[in-house]
């Protein structure tokens, strides 16, 4: 190759060079257009951005306020905070930036919310929590502060955002109403307690009211005095409901009822319970009948009382919206959807009016009868399905209602199934009968003794006996006299008052069944009591009583329990 | 692949074989590109390997080693253009480990489209790092004349052992790098 071709050849790859290095150049500017293009576009996003978040940080109406995260050096400052925040605080920016936000804090800042602030923030959580804190004039004002840490790419955290909104205002609020409602709260139980002791004492003169109208009633009246004798019994038995009820419904309002949990035969209560209507019923032509399913236990735990008080509720209150047909008061054992536990669902069903459907939903509420005519054909104060209601809750129950306007209702409830253990004591359920042939020879032998500490219910007891043929009646004051006559002589029969002074009822009872460990004998005791509230009857048969009596005493009672005392008495003999 | 990879491949062989060199094996090669390159491009890597596999042929050195040479070259050039990625690490196991966690997540911002290969590290102990390399494309060699580069620029005695564990769906070399 000579030196032309050589510089030829040369010069042909320089211009190939040029022709390389010119594309690379155009592909090189081509590509910087593109990535400015792209470079500007996405400036103009990052901006519209940063101002839009500038506009809501600086504009926000709560304060906003951002640190670094620098523990070191008397920890985290401030290097920004916002319009609201300043003023929320009382500081003007300058004398917030680079500030250590405990400058905030004070005497009042809760040390263990701080604790827990630093851990999370040491930790890169975030943080939420309600904090006192001070103005720069010293006013202290309630925050509720929200603290996220900000992380880099790398994950560490390099700042801290806290949003805080004010709430002293909402503070004051809520302290001045948990005030309100503790005050209305403590009325509410004043007015509770107030009703209930009212009740209470009202009970006993109307004990005596009611005992001698019907010591009256069976004594040689006319026909029209007859006629106004019961009348005013009646009459004051029906405000003895009432005041039951009332006294029922401020006990559960005021929070003062207990649960009593003993063994008993559910089969026995259901039993019971239709007995205690069966005369009603009859009364009325409505045939009343129950059933059990087998799968219940024979004897289960619960409160006795309150079981025995639902179904009285129901029953009557069946009874009393049916006029033909059929009461059916059925049980069996469920299992509860929620949490698979055994549960047992007891109905009432009856063939009475019916609820209408735009009432239905308000049954259970106070005084809603299902119309006020209701009221003045049917009576009752409308608390009845309320105070049921609220013990089937109490008991962790449920309870509700099922009902065609004309053809009937099912009031059903269901309540915890809990089998009674073989060692439990089971409470021995009295069948309610209401006739007994016992004859008034046999009443007219026994001794026994009554203890009361008011004159006018011992007067009343001594009366109310002798009618039935039974004059040996001795008194006792209270528990103390009582287990002095015990000790003199032997009684057939106790009858005992709940309350008394010096030693009640129940010291006596359980002192009497004491002494009885060591004698063997066993003397049959009669509690009386003014307490309607249901759980006082297991009360009384849990420290050893046999019988009870709710005051007034009702005359056919007092001989159905005496005629029960004489029979199991002659059945122990035989 | 991005351009800096064949602008510096290029300098090189002007460097060490001389213009005419680079003109002989562009000449000899197809390419889409026409070996127009800038350093921002982007171009297809099976240009790559047509330029050293004519360097090859033209220059009598294999495949392999002018890959392995130009990534131990390629590491000094990284230094000079990119000085930043070397201010943390202090010994080549160290620059090492930054690659995957670091380097190619810093890459990746600048250029999302970016294809780059995976450099997963663990210590084995104090002295053995174990390396493993994966990738769509078969650029091993490449990869051993970086982690070569890495262990001369920190003067670091290192032995590199090597295990080719490639399969149907990518190229993977396992290195165990010991210290002397």
């Amino acid at each position: 190759m000579n030196k032309s071709e050589e510089a030829e050849k040369k010069l042909s790859r320089l211009k190939k060079r040029i022709v390389r290095e010119k594309k690379a150049r155009a592909e090189a500017e081509k590509l910087l257009e593109e990535k400015s293009r792209e470079i500007y576009q996405l400036n103009q996003k990052l901006h519209e951005e940063a101002r839009l978040l500038e506009a809501t940080v600086i504009n926000a109406k709560d304060g906003i306020v951002i640190t670094d995260a620098d523990f070191d050096n008397d920890g985290p400052k401030i290097i920004y905070a916002n319009k609201a925040f300043s003023h929320i605080t009382g500081y003007d920016l300058d004398e917030l930036i680079g500030q250590n936000p405990k400058m905030l804090q004070g005497v009042d800042t809760d040390r263990g919310v701080l604790d827990n602030l630093r851990e999370s923030l040491y930790s890169g959580q975030s943080f939420q929590a309600e904090l006192k804190n001070y103005r720069k004039n010293g006013i202290p004002y309630w925050l509720d502060i929200g603290i996220v840490p900000v992380k880099n790419d790398d994950g560490k955290v390099t700042h801290f955002a806290a949003i805080e909104r004010d709430i002293t205002q909402q503070k004051n609020n809520q302290k001045e109403l948990k005030e309100k409602k503790e005050q209305a709260e403590a009325a509410n139980v004043a007015k509770s307690e107030f009703l209930a002791n009212m009740s209470h004492e009202i009970r006993t003169p109307m004990n005596a009211i009611m005992g001698m109208t019907e010591i009256l009633n069976s004594s040689d009246l006319n026909k029209e005095q007859k006629e106004n004798v019961e009348i005013l019994h009646n009459s004051s038995r029906d405000l003895l409901f009432i005041l039951n009820d009332i006294l029922d419904i401020s006990k559960i309002e005021a929070g003062e009822v207990k649960l009593e949990y003993v063994s008993f035969s559910i089969k026995k209560v259901l039993e019971q319970s239709v007995e205690l209507f069966s005369g009603m019923a009859k009364e009325k032509e409505i045939k009343i009948d129950w059933k059990i399913n087998k799968e219940i236990p024979e004897n289960i735990v619960s409160d006795l009382g309150r079981i025995q008080q639902i179904l009285k509720n129901l029953i009557s209150n069946a009874l009393k919206f049916t006029d033909k047909g059929t009461i059916e008061i059925s049980a069996k054992k469920e299992k509860q959807s929620k949490n698979n536990k055994d549960i047992i669902y007891v109905e009432v069903k009856d063939t009475g009016i019916g609820i209408p459907k735009e009432k239905i939903n308000q049954i259970f509420e106070k005084f809603m009868q299902a119309d006020a005519s209701v009221n003045r054909k049917f009576g009752g104060t409308g608390l009845g399905l309320t105070i049921t209601q609220k013990l089937v809750g109490l008991m962790n129950g449920e309870i509700g209602v099922e009902s065609k306007e004309g053809q009937g209702s099912v009031f059903w409830f269901t309540l915890p199934l809990v089998e009674a253990s073989k060692e439990d004591t089971i409470i021995n359920i009295m069948p309610y009968k209401q006739e007994y042939n016992v004859n008034k020879k046999e009443l007219s032998k026994l001794h026994i003794l009554s203890v009361d500490d008011h004159p006018v219910n011992q007067l009343f007891i001594r009366k109310l006996l002798k009618k039935i043929g039974i004059e040996n009646v001795d008194q006792a004051e209270d528990g103390q006299q009582a287990l002095y006559r015990l000790k003199e002589k032997d009684y057939d029969v106790v009858l005992m008052d709940c309350q008394m002074p010096n030693m009640d009822g129940y010291q006596a009872t359980k002192t009497i069944r004491k002494r009885e460990k060591i004698t063997g004998k066993h003397i049959p005791i009669i509690a009386l009591t003014a307490n309607a509230m249901a759980g006082d009857k297991e009360k009384c048969l849990k420290i050893g009583m046999d019988y009870y009596l709710s005051k007034p005493i009702r005359m056919r009672d007092i001989v159905s329990i005496i005629s029960n005392v004489i029979i199991n008495k002659n059945s122990m003999k035989s | 692949m991005k351009g800096v990879v064949f602008t510096e491949l290029l300098d090189m062989v002007e460097g060490k074989f001389g213009e005419d060199m680079v003109e002989d094996i562009l000449d000899d090669c197809e390419l889409e590109s026409d070996g127009a390159y800038t350093t921002v491009g982007t171009y297809d890597h099976k240009e790559f390997i047509k330029i050293v596999t004519a360097l090859s042929k033209h220059s009598e050195i294999s495949v392999k080693d002018i890959v392995i040479q130009y990534g131990h070259h390629l590491f000094f050039r990284f230094n000079k253009l990119m000085p930043e990625f070397f201010e943390g690490p202090k010994s080549a196991f160290e620059f090492l480990e930054s690659v995957h966690n670091h380097i190619h997540v810093e890459v990746k911002k600048l250029y999302p489209d970016a294809a780059l290969p995976s450099f997963k590290t663990h210590r084995q102990s104090s002295d053995t790092l174990i390396m493993i390399y994966t990738s769509k494309c078969p650029f091993a060699d490449f990869a051993q004349g970086l982690i070569q580069g890495t262990a001369d620029f920190y003067k670091d005695d290192i032995q590199i052992k090597t295990e080719d564990k490639n399969s149907d769906s990518e190229f993977c070399r396992v290195f165990t790098l010991t210290k002397q």
